[in-house]
């Protein structure tokens, strides 16, 4: 028997580690080592190119992200280093390095000041990706249901094993709001390449409401033939053409 | 008691009255046919023999046409009853000439009735039509109206600009004026300043005016219209008493020649309109235009004052800058020392007073090595000389001392020696790559995505699902003692039977029906929860004589009872071969039984 849950145990730790879809880098080792000496070298074009290969590639993780960053930001183009950061960021939330570089390279960014008025619980979740939260959700259920099941097993009262089940259903329901407001946060995210004049209609000829410049994060909201609606964290809004803005 | 008798003689009065009701009769009155274009007519419509009659709508040619209300009159004379309405209208004329009142139809009982026209004629000034100057005004709007004019025709966005109605009066009495309303976009109004009274000769007839001004701001280039405004006020005529006909007293009743000093006169209602004009506004010239650009369109005084001059590193030094003069003070920023790193800034506080405009802020001065604030530089633009202009002022000398010791930081060291630190220049720029990568893992793979996910949650399930079986099953085993027997029956079998097999190869004929017995008997007891001691074929068969399962193995424990009972009781002699078969119809019947019935 002992055996047997220390195999399950085995398995569940991991099922929860990383280790679940880690994939051997070798591969890419030599790539890595040349995109990493061109940079050192200062040469962030060439460096930057190597990096995008290896995405392009489908591979990913977030250190070749944040290292992309770095080289286009060396490189002068600050739009798509802040692009890289971010997803950088959603792969490794509290990575030092990441926060740092993408605070320099927002400061960098033109116009004005655009601060969102962010809730608590937005500016908590920043803290985390949407990984951690659903591994954090299913630990809780886990042990929430293990530890009801034992509850009959150590002859706990039907008042201790309500209040348990209560405390899981608590704790499991705000996990998931957690989640879901995770998901809607990441949603539409992008970055503006270029700068670009913000329309109030999808037409060349419109009416320009507002400038958006070089590495303005924004949210799209539509995309219809070519051009992306966009609201800018202010919550200004309008249309620019679809080339203008990346999304994380 | 008096009042009873009088309402019953009224009442017999009434009765004994032949009611007549006479034929409707429709006619239309007027108490002048004459008037000034200061005074009005009066229109009856006289309706007798009908009860209710709806008013009319009278649309009619040089007069404004207004409803007075409906009087009734009831008569009974040499016992006939009669009764009639009254429609009243007021003819307020609106130019000089001669005119029509149109024919006029009611309807009532289902018949139509009509007027006759009534000529009527209206002269200048008073009724006589001699109070007339050399040049008479022939039309009302020739004696009030209103007119809108600006300052500028053209002009630049942001600049102060004046636009002037003005409400001209001859030869009438009006009161209340009110302020005129007036509409633009793209304009951003300032409030009415206080109305004035002037006189003008327009055309050789002297006109009062009233004029108000008003300061605006376009805030777009282009063409803005301003769309016609409206002014209120009560025109002064002459009261006109309803009882009189014209004609029944003759003119000399007719004219109110007292009314100027008794007040005798009634207020009409006027509502003047102005003309549309427009406004042609330009942008404001992009060449030579300042950086810092203060968005100032006008003609501005800058200054500004810093006090005091000598302050400590950390205490707070106040700037006060006023602009003033004629402009778009509203709009107007003030210059600010956001670029200057050595001062923490404070919010300011500004305030905006007629024609100044005030800030006060609070500066804290962060380095003792920051001796002045830089020249003070405001840019505005003055529409007059078309040219941006800058006010330059200061630099501003400042004597800056190093904080109190007490306030320094200080750096306690093992020897108890005190070292200020000196604040540290950092550079600014991005964090070196990292040199080691990690593993990589697919683009966009979430953790859920992977089959281990499923699987787990399928392990988990099960060991939840097993672990609550193996409760139930031992709550069950704890509470159910047929079951718990039941159960163990087998078990109890088995070990009964290995034991007997020895007692087989030993031969030892006694313990192996000792224990053959002993087996089938503990089996039954607690397969079908009896006690041992009432265990026999002739019991268990009388119990179970209607199951057919039983039947079958029936014969055989009885035989394998009576074997039992005859070595155990009698000592009979069993052969090895007798013993094997009973052990082995033992096996079968315990088989049997575990197979049909469970």
């Amino acid at each position: 028997m002992k055996r047997y849950i220390g195999l399950i145990t085995m398995l569940i730790g991991m099922f929860f580690s990383q280790q679940v879809f880690a994939s051997s880098s070798s591969i890419f080792k030599s790539d890595l080592q040349d995109a990493a000496e061109f940079y050192k070298n200062g040469k962030y074009k060439e460096s930057a190119e190597v990096y995008q290969n290896i995405l392009d590639q489908k591979m990913e993780n977030g250190a070749i992200h944040y290292n992309l960053g770095n080289a286009y930001f060396k490189n002068s183009q600050l739009g798509k280093a802040i692009l890289e950061y971010e997803r950088a960021l959603r792969l490794m939330p509290r990575d030092r390095d990441v926060l740092f570089n993408l605070q320099h390279a927002e400061s960098l960014v033109k116009g004005p000041s655009v601060d969102a008025n962010m809730p608590w619980i937005t500016v908590k979740l920043h803290n985390f990706n949407f990984d951690e939260i659903l591994k954090f959700f299913l630990w809780v259920l886990f042990l929430s249901g293990t530890i009801i099941i034992a509850s009959f097993f150590l002859g706990y009262s039907n008042t201790t094993r309500f209040i348990l089940a209560g405390l899981s259903v608590v704790i499991l329901s705000a996990t998931f709001c957690a989640m879901i407001i995770k998901k809607n946060m990441e949603h539409g995210l992008a970055i503006t390449m270029t700068q670009s004049d913000v329309k109030f209609e999808p037409r060349k000829d419109a009416t320009t409401h507002f400038v958006v410049y070089e590495g303005t994060k924004v949210r799209i909201k539509q995309e219809v033939d070519g051009w992306h609606k966009i609201e800018r964290l202010d919550g200004k809004g309008g249309w620019i053409e679809d080339f203008a803005a990346e999304k994380i | 008691m008096a009042k009873r008798i009088f309402l019953i003689i009224f009442i017999g009065l009434l009765f004994s009255a032949k009611l007549v009701w006479a034929e409707i009769q429709f006619s239309a009155e007027v108490d002048h046919n004459t008037i000034g274009l200061d005074s009005y007519i009066q229109l009856s419509l006289n309706v007798s023999g009908a009860q209710d009659v709806a008013p009319l709508t009278i649309a009619m040619d040089g007069f404004d046409v207004k409803y007075l209300g409906p009087s009734r009159r009831v008569s009974i004379v040499n016992g006939q009853y009669s009764s009639s309405v009254s429609l009243n209208y007021a003819l307020y004329p609106k130019k000089v000439g001669s005119f029509e009142v149109p024919a006029l139809t009611i309807e009532a009982d289902g018949k139509k009735f009509t007027s006759p026209e009534i000529k009527v004629n209206v002269v200048a000034g008073g009724e006589s039509g001699t109070a007339g100057a050399a040049a008479p005004i022939q039309n009302l709007e020739d004696k009030l109206f209103l007119v809108q004019q600006l300052e500028k025709k053209e002009v630049y966005v942001g600049e102060k600009t004046k636009i002037q109605l003005a409400l001209f009066v001859s030869d009438l009495q009006v009161r209340d004026i009110q302020y005129p309303k007036m509409e633009a976009d793209g304009v951003e109004f300032e409030d009415y300043a206080e109305p004035k009274q002037t006189q003008q000769i327009v055309n050789g007839v002297r006109y009062n005016v009233v004029l108000f001004d008003r300061y605006f701001y376009p805030k777009r280039s282009g063409d803005i219209v301003f769309k016609p405004a409206t002014a209120g006020c009560q025109m002064l005529i002459a009261k006109r008493n309803n009882k009189n006909v014209p004609g029944q007293f003759g003119t000399m009743f007719d004219q109110d020649f007292l009314n100027d000093f008794f007040d005798l006169q009634e207020k009409r209602p006027m509502t003047v309109t102005s003309k549309e004009i427009t406004l042609k506004v330009k942008d404001l010239p992009q060449e030579n235009k300042p950086e810092k650009f203060s968005g100032g369109v006008g003609n501005f005084v800058f200054d500004i004052s810093v006090a005091p001059q000598q302050v400590k590193v950390g205490d707070p030094l106040t700037i006060k800058m006023s602009i003033t003069g004629e402009g778009n003070l509203r709009d107007v920023k003030f210059p600010d020392f956001a670029d200057i790193a050595d001062l923490k800034v404070y919010d300011p506080i500004i305030k905006l007073q007629g024609n100044a405009k005030n800030l006060e802020q609070v500066l804290i001065v962060k380095n003792k090595n920051f001796q002045e604030i830089p020249a003070v530089k405001f840019y505005y633009f003055d529409p007059t000389e078309e040219t941006y202009k800058t006010i330059v002022k200061g630099p501003f000398k400042l004597s800056v001392l190093p904080p109190d010791e007490s306030e320094q930081p200080k750096v306690v060291a093992y020897d108890n020696q005190v070292k200020t630190i000196e604040p540290e220049k950092l550079g600014e720029d991005i964090l070196f790559i990292k040199d080691q990568v990690g593993e990589l893992h697919p683009t966009g793979k979430r953790f859920y995505h992977h089959w281990m996910f499923y699987l787990m949650w399928l392990l988990i399930l099960s060991v939840w699902g097993g672990a609550y079986f193996y409760y139930s099953l031992n709550m069950r085993l704890k509470t159910d003692t047929k079951f718990a027997k039941s159960l163990k029956a087998p078990r109890h079998a088995k070990q009964g039977f290995a034991k007997a097999a020895q007692y087989l190869e030993q031969q030892k004929v006694k313990e192996f029906y000792d224990v053959l017995f002993e087996t089938l008997a503990l089996y039954m007891a607690n397969k079908f929860d009896l006690p041992v001691g009432e265990i026999s074929s002739a019991k268990l068969n009388e119990r179970f004589k209607n199951n057919e399962s039983w039947q079958s193995v029936a014969w055989d424990l009885a035989n394998i009872f009576e074997e039992c009972d005859a070595v155990r009781f009698a000592q009979a002699n069993i052969s090895v071969q007798r013993m094997q078969e009973s052990y082995l119809k033992a096996e079968k019947i315990i088989d049997h039984l575990e197979r049909v019935w469970r």
